[in-house]
Formats: structure tokens, C-alpha cells, sequence
């Protein structure tokens, strides 16, 4: 981890309140690179304005530049989609556990929702490049509107079968969402390896990832999205419901719940309750 | 000209008067990658209780401006896993040269009492700071923090449980902080925290609904600053022992104004999320800023508000 200034490389406008922010710091791109599911913290205006950072996943980092991907949804991505080319951004990172790599011979199947898409990017980046060519990736949006989201496997992947591209409206690709894709193309045929899958986006798609891999008796990795103060540890406010609490070796009050930033984001999806919760906004 | 930064909190000595405050740094790793911990005068641990506690469900923080509201309900490990499995860290900075203080937390006297005895004999603690004031929890803390005669109470039986100074830890939701600066300092506080946070509200304006899941929770940041010096300021004018002044502090400038308002150390709190280095930042602030003035010694600089 590290405390950067990270510079503006490009801050582009995908459509639909979806932007891609490439950043230029050292540090941080050779750090995150081949390590899928990590996240920075991000300034997004002068000092105090907002007062806290927000986290964001890296989508891919190449050389000595970092992309994240942000949807405009509050006073902070606000101002960073104000943002110009050559602006300096505080960065801390890459922060947060990542996912484990499928083992030589097995498939993996990436599932991805609007702005969760980027870590499923970034796995997909790392599986490529380590010359892990089985894998799958079932990406999802609302409607050809929120396309954008779709950026950085469009770059590297714009024709390739192993990319199944979704909306809800069926406006792009399949019709409906991100599992239903998955088990439509499978009804063909699922892969004659063992299977390992991976899921980021709303919590509602997490939920249904983890009972159809539960029901298929995969493995499975969730990266969370929760409310996050500081990234590391300290404020204990990103917490997400450990589903293992009660049991043997989790008996410590303690461990009702756990800190998404340390140890996650990236979940056995088995491990926490993927529930939105009451009173969750 | 080499500024001496050396602070006397009783008879605690650190090396500088900047120190973390409680909740906000953990137990020392969680922000040892963005801060060398070497450069802290002092550090407080988050809350322990002699037995673990949950917390409270999210979402435990909403940001407002120039700050935050938290409610995180003390979530800690419990006396047991913080002698086993924090305190060997917490030696390690005793031994770069920091000053270890332990937060401590409870829902009656009994409790706080034996968070003190349990902690007796562990050589890495040099002081205990007593959250009487935390207003998350709905079961204790606040009724401590803001009534002199309870706040007093448990006082008096943390100090006779332990064999360290005791700092109680403010709380400001009171119409007379010095009247609870007195009543602890009587019951034989060696240093008074002033101050922890304030209960706030924020809501969804849309869901008419509050961004916390418990409802309200503590107001912390640069939006309490002006308070946090009144109230610092008032402590160290009624009461003889050290006061540790916190409260939105940013930069140097705001650690220095604390100490010109009767602080003799200072605590970094909300800043550490935002800016893991600001503690490193603020000692090298105030070391310049005497150096400029020709002040040999930043203790020469406490309570010299001019009024």
C-alpha cells in the first residue's frame, strides 16, 4: 500500500453518468498489477471537499497507469467527473484481499454487474496474461445506455466468444440478467473442467451468483461493495455480515463482522451474507 | 535551532505532544503502511471491554460536511485477545519510543474495573484513557459521560484497579465541561481527553430516514474544531491536570491553536482515514512553526491564550 499523488492521464465520459479515469502513479499500477480484486482510495476534490476519500476497484493496470471505472452518483464522483487531464489525484493503494487464480486446468466463470464489472476485468487481464485462457466472463447492464460499464473488456476483447455481453432490456447481447446469460450458454454444454466462479456488482446478483454456485456445488468469490470511511482497517465502518459467526472457530463477538476493506473485498461467497439489510441505503 | 517537542502529560513523558486517538488507528498495524509510527508522540488503542463486542450493523458512518458521523459500536476483540494478540505490537512502538495509552470501555463500574486490573503488570501500557463518553451504544458510556456523580464514580474504581494514570475522555454533550473535567480530576483522573465526539443526526431526506442504521451517532471532523477548543479551552482554565485537546484536527496550525488553548497534547483522529501521514505531517509542522519564532520549547506554548 501506498500514500500517492497519482496524475490524470484521461477522465472520459462513457455515457450514462459511467466514466473510465486513468491515472498515472508507479507505485500503485506495478502493485496492482496480476493482483485482480484490489482497490485505491481516491481524493476527489481539494481537501475537505468531500471529507473523505472514496474506494474504487482497479479495472486494469498497465505500465505505469491505473483505470478505474465510477458511475456519477453523489458529491464526490461529481467532482471527480469535473476532473481535467494533467489534475493531481491522492491515491492510497492497492488495498484489500484479491481474488484467488483458477488452478491450471480449471474454468473460470466471471460474472459481472454494471460498475462491479472492473474487477472481473481485472481478473480477466491477469488470467490472460498468465496464459490461463479458460474462463468465461458474463457481464450485464440495464440497457445499451450503460454500456460504458462494458469498456475495458470491449478494449482488449471486442470479438471474442468468451465474452457475453448483457442487458436487461436486451437493447445489447442477451436478454436478462448476468446468471440467466450463464446458464443459457451452458445449456449447450458446460465446460468439461472443474469450474470456479467469480461475481462482482449489486448485492441482489451477488446473492443470486452465490445459491446457482451453491446449487452447482462450485466454488465461488464475491467482491462487496460497502460504505467505506478509510480503506484500511481503522474506522471499522465497512463491515459486512460473517455468515460463519456461531460457528466453530468464530465465536468472538468480534467476528459478527468483518471488515470488507481488510478482509476483503473479495469473499468466499459462503463466508458473508449477501443482504442488503434492513436499513442498508 | 532544535525545537524540544519533549511533552510531560504527569508523569507520562513523550517525545512530541502528537498522538492518535481512539477508533482511529486500531491497534497499531492498521495504519502502520501509511504513517511511520515512529514519528507518534503517543498512540490510544481502540476501546477494550472486558469481553468482546459486535458492534453495530451498518451502515456504521455517513459523511457530512467538514466531517463524519460514526456509530460503530465499539466493535473490539475483549480483554483476553488484546493481551495475547495486540499488546505485542503495542510493545513494539512502546520500544521505537511512543507513549501506549489503551482505551477502555464498559457497561458499568464492574466492568471498567476489571479492564484496569486486567491490564495491571502489562509494561507496554503507560496510561489508560477512559471512554466515558462513546454515544453509540445505547446500554452505558453515555450516562457516565454526562453526569459528574457517575462519571466520578467510575472514575475512582478504574483508578483503584489499576497500577497506570487514568485519562478520562470527555464527552461534550453536556452543558458543563469543566464541571466534568472537576469531578473527574477529584476522583483522582490523571489527565482529562477533551473532547470525544458529538451526537449528531443525518438523514435521507427521500427515505425520511436516518444514514445511520442506528439512528444517530458522533460528529467528528473539522466541523467540531470550534467546539472541541472551547471546551479545551474551559477544561484547562478549572482543572490542574494535563488536558489532551482533539477535535477536527487537520494540520499543524490545528494542533498548535489546541496547545494555545491549554492543551499539552494533542490527539489526530478522523484526519488518519483521510490522510494516513498527518500525525508525521503535524510534528514537522509545529517544529517549524517554533523554529520560525525563535520557541525552544513547544511547552511553552500551552495555555498562552491571550484573553
Amino acid at each position: 500500500m501506498a500514500d500517492v499523488v497519482a496524475t490524470i492521464i484521461e477522465n472520459r465520459d462513457l455515457g450514462g453518468g459511467v466514466w473510465l479515469m486513468r491515472l498515472r502513479e508507479p507505485t500503485v499500477a506495478a502493485a496492482a498489477a496480476g493482483q485482480p480484486g484490489r482497490f485505491v482510495m481516491l481524493s476527489c476534490g481539494p481537501d475537505l471537499a468531500p471529507t473523505l476519500r472514496r474506494p474504487f476497484s482497479i479495472q486494469r493496470a498497465t505500465g505505469d497507469t491505473f483505470d478505474v471505472l465510477y458511475r456519477v452518483v453523489g458529491e464526490g464522483t461529481g467532482l471527480m467527473a469535473a476532473m481535467q487531464a494533467g489534475a493531481s489525484v491522492k491515491v492510497i493503494g492497492p488495498l484489500g484481499r484479491t481474488f484467488t487464480l483458477p488452478q491450471p486446468g480449471e474454468h473460470a466463470v466471471l460474472l459481472g454487474g454494471g460498475v462491479g464489472i472492473p474487477p472481473m476485468v481485472a481478473l480477466a487481464d491477469a488470467l490472460d496474461d498468465a496464459g490461463h485462457r479458460e474462463w468465461t466472463a458474463f457481464v450485464g447492464v440495464s440497457s445499451a445506455a450503460d454500456d460504458g460499464c462494458f469498456v475495458g473488456l470491449d478494449d482488449r476483447w471486442p470479438d471474442d466468444s468468451r465474452v457475453v455481453r448483457a442487458t436487461m432490456d436486451g437493447s445489447i447481447g442477451f436478454e436478462g440478467h448476468v446468471v440467466a446469460a450463464w446458464l443459457d450458454r451452458w445449456r449447450d454444454g458446460a465446460p468439461d473442467k472443474p469450474v470456479r466462479v467469480y461475481a462482482c456488482g449489486p448485492m441482489v446478483m451477488l446473492r443470486a451468483v452465490a445459491d446457482e454456485a451453491a446449487q452447482q456445488d462450485l466454488p465461488c468469490e464475491v467482491s462487496v461493495e460497502t460504505m467505506m470511511g478509510c480503506g484500511m482497517g481503522a474506522c471499522m465502518s465497512c463491515v459486512i455480515e460473517n455468515a460463519e459467526y456461531g460457528k466453530a472457530g468464530s465465536r468472538s463477538a468480534y467476528d459478527r463482522w468483518l471488515l470488507a476493506c481488510r478482509k476483503g473485498p473479495v469473499f468466499d461467497s459462503k463466508q458473508v451474507v449477501l443482504d442488503e439489510g434492513e436499513f442498508l441505503h | 535551532m532544535s525545537v524540544d517537542l519533549t511533552t510531560r502529560i504527569g508523569d507520562v513523558v513523550a517525545k512530541n505532544p502528537v498522538m492518535l486517538a481512539s477508533g482511529t488507528a486500531g491497534y497499531g498495524p492498521e495504519l502502520s503502511e501509511g504513517l511511520d509510527l515512529s514519528v507518534l508522540g503517543g498512540f490510544v488503542t481502540k476501546g477494550i471491554a472486558v469481553h468482546p463486542w459486535e458492534g453495530n450493523p451498518p451502515p456504521r458512518i455517513a459523511e457530512v460536511t467538514g466531517g463524519m458521523l460514526n456509530a460503530i459500536g465499539l466493535q473490539n476483540v475483549g480483554l483476553e485477545a488484546f493481551l495475547e494478540d495486540k499488546v505485542p505490537y503495542l510493545t513494539k512502538m512502546k520500544r521505537a519510543g511512543t507513549v501506549i495509552s489503551v482505551n477502555v470501555i464498559g457497561k458499568s463500574v464492574e466492568e471498567y474495573h476489571a479492564v484496569a486490573e486486567g491490564l495491571r503488570g502489562c509494561d507496554a501500557i503507560d496510561s489508560l484513557e477512559l471512554n466515558i463518553s462513546c454515544p453509540n451504544i445505547k446500554e452505558g458510556g453515555i450516562q457516565f459521560g454526562t453526569d459528574p456523580v457517575a462519571a466520578a464514580e467510575v472514575t475512582a474504581a478504574t483508578v483503584e484497579g489499576s497500577d497506570k494514570p487514568v485519562w478520562v475522555k470527555l464527552s461534550p454533550n453536556v452543558t458543563d465541561i469543566a464541571g466534568m473535567g472537576v469531578a473527574c480530576q477529584n476522583a483522582g483522573a490523571a489527565g482529562l481527553s477533551v473532547i470525544n465526539t458529538l451526537y449528531g443526526l443525518a438523514i435521507d431526506l427521500e427515505k425520511r430516514r436516518p444514514l445511520l442504521h442506528i439512528g444517530a451517532g458522533g460528529l467528528s471532523g473539522p466541523a467540531i474544531k470550534p467546539v472541541a477548543l472551547r471546551m479545551v479551552w474551559q477544561v484547562s482554565q478549572a482543572c490542574t491536570i494535563p488536558v489532551l485537546g482533539m477535535g477536527g484536527i487537520w494540520n499543524a496550525r490545528d494542533a498548535l491553536e489546541y496547545l494555545v488553548c491549554g492543551a499539552t497534547a494533542i490527539q489526530i483522529g478522523t484526519a488518519n482515514f483521510v490522510n494516513p501521514g498527518t500525525a508525521a505531517a503535524v510534528v514537522e509542522g509545529m517544529r517549524a512553526w517554533c523554529d520560525e519564532r525563535g520557541i525552544e520549547r513547544i511547552s511553552e506554548i500551552v495555555g498562552t491564550l491571550q484573553y
